[in-house]
């Protein structure tokens, strides 16, 4: 016997000989069984706003019990957690934190959720998993901010678990997705689409990275691409890209081009598009796809106005995409 | 030692001697130097991500028993058969 195991969680599919870890870096092959290295071992743990993951059709204004472990699946040049997402285990410290004391703490902070975030949840995937089970059993929601490569059974199983979910589509090139960040584009788009018909809340975020995904077409091709497979009223987010990791001498990305692609992405069809990591002023407000009223104004994080009234525009009570307090999701 | 094994794996690949599904060892030839190659080869058929890493597995035991990792076992795993069994 070789004792070797093939990890079928996500896309790469590492094949792992008796003490060879993963890509990710968390999942190591111990005398032919495969051991997570981060179960219960958060090194990230914050009570952030919803708005910061960032989701702006989900419950706005609650707090989110936010954990990550250490790893990712991916190695993006541009990442804005680097030193925890491409850290081995061993290189940052951990809280212990088993997925009792997440739920018992996300109480006790008065969050009404826990996000599988800032890293890559996906890698931690046993961990998220046990938490996001018993967090629901305790009455929370689940939240996963994710880069979205991962396999569709072990996605499946996860869904079933997770309310709503901030996918990362990096750009609707498979060779950037190769090149910059170390995978590939489908797999990427079926977890959009999968978890979309599993039911869970979906917003997606490209983050735009001058020079590398800026160009014109290639936006207006993922605004096209979400409204064709997931329809108008998915939220997207364009974010804005600052130097980053192995990305230092690049620039961070013009408002003016954030603004741009939000305007195409509108008139391309899509009902909420906004800009992030950067101050815009349309950029953050939720206006009613019907009669065009503001809905929800936003600085930063906070917000000043929500005229959305049981999931409905207060003036002319056309229903909002989204999940909102007090009603189920339209 | 193993860009040598990648650059022969890539010859037999261009010649046509290794079918495209290369990567699953169930699939290739009986050749011993293929899978040699293949072995060699492995940790380098996603060049473009991260790659596969070696532990010292006495210091892994050592961060284990501090507390700083975990031997959790883990879902979403197949064994694999070695090739030459
Ligand atoms: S989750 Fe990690 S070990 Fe599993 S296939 Fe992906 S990179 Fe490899």
């Amino acid at each position: 016997m070789s004792n070797r195991v093939q990890c079928v969680l996500c896309p790469h599919l590492c094949t792992l000989a008796p003490g060879e870890r993963g890509r990710c870096s968390v999942r190591l092959n111990v005398d032919g069984e495969l051991v997570s290295l981060v179960y219960g071992r958060p090194v990230a743990v914050h009570v952030d706003p919803v708005e910061k993951k960032p989701l702006f059709h989900f419950l706005p204004g609650i707090d989110v019990f936010s954990i990550a472990t250490a790893g990712c699946n991916l190695r993006c040049e541009f990442c804005q957690n680097w030193e925890i997402s491409q850290a081995a285990p061993e290189d940052v410290t951990p809280y212990d934190l088993p997925p009792e004391a997440v739920v018992e703490q996300a109480i006790a902070y008065n969050c009404e959720a826990v996000a599988y975030t800032y890293t890559e949840p996906v890698v931690y995937f046993e961990y998220t998993r046990d938490t996001a089970k018993l967090a629901k059993e305790a009455g929370l929601k689940n939240i996963l901010v994710t880069a979205g490569y991962i396999n569709q059974g072990p996605l499946t199983e996860l869904a079933e678990y997770i309310d709503a979910a901030n996918i990362d589509l990096k750009s609707m090139s498979d060779s950037y997705y190769r090149n910059v960040c170390g995978g590939t584009l489908q797999p990427v788009l079926d977890t959009i689409t999968t978890l979309k018909e599993l039911g869970t809340w979906v917003e997606v975020t490209n983050l735009i990275v001058p020079t590398l995904n800026d160009d014109s077409g290639e936006l207006d091709e993922l605004a096209r691409w979400i409204l064709e497979n997931t329809g108008a009223d998915t939220p997207l987010h364009f974010s804005r890209f600052f130097p980053m990791y192995r990305l230092i001498d690049l620039a961070p990305t013009p408002v003016s081009t954030l603004q741009s692609a939000r305007e195409r992405a509108l008139e391309i069809g899509l009902h909420h598009v906004y800009v992030g990591n950067a101050v815009t002023e349309e950029g953050m407000i939720t206006t009613c796809p019907e009669c065009n009223e503001v809905l929800i104004n936003r600085q930063g994080y906070i917000i000043t106005e929500n005229n959305i009234e049981n999931g409905k525009c207060g003036k002319c009570s056309t229903p909002v995409a989204g999940v909102w307090h007090g009603m189920e999701e339209q | 030692m193993k860009a040598l094994a990648l650059f022969l794996l890539m010859f037999l690949v261009l010649t046509g001697a290794v079918s495209e599904e290369f990567q699953s060892e169930q699939d290739s030839t009986d050749s011993g130097l293929f899978q040699f190659l293949v072995r060699m080869a492995r940790t380098e058929i996603r060049p473009w991500a991260k790659p596969i890493e070696n532990v010292d597995m006495e210091w892994m035991l050592e961060l284990f028993e501090s507390g700083i990792i975990t031997f959790h076992t883990a879902d979403w795993y197949v064994e694999k058969d070695d090739p030459d069994e």
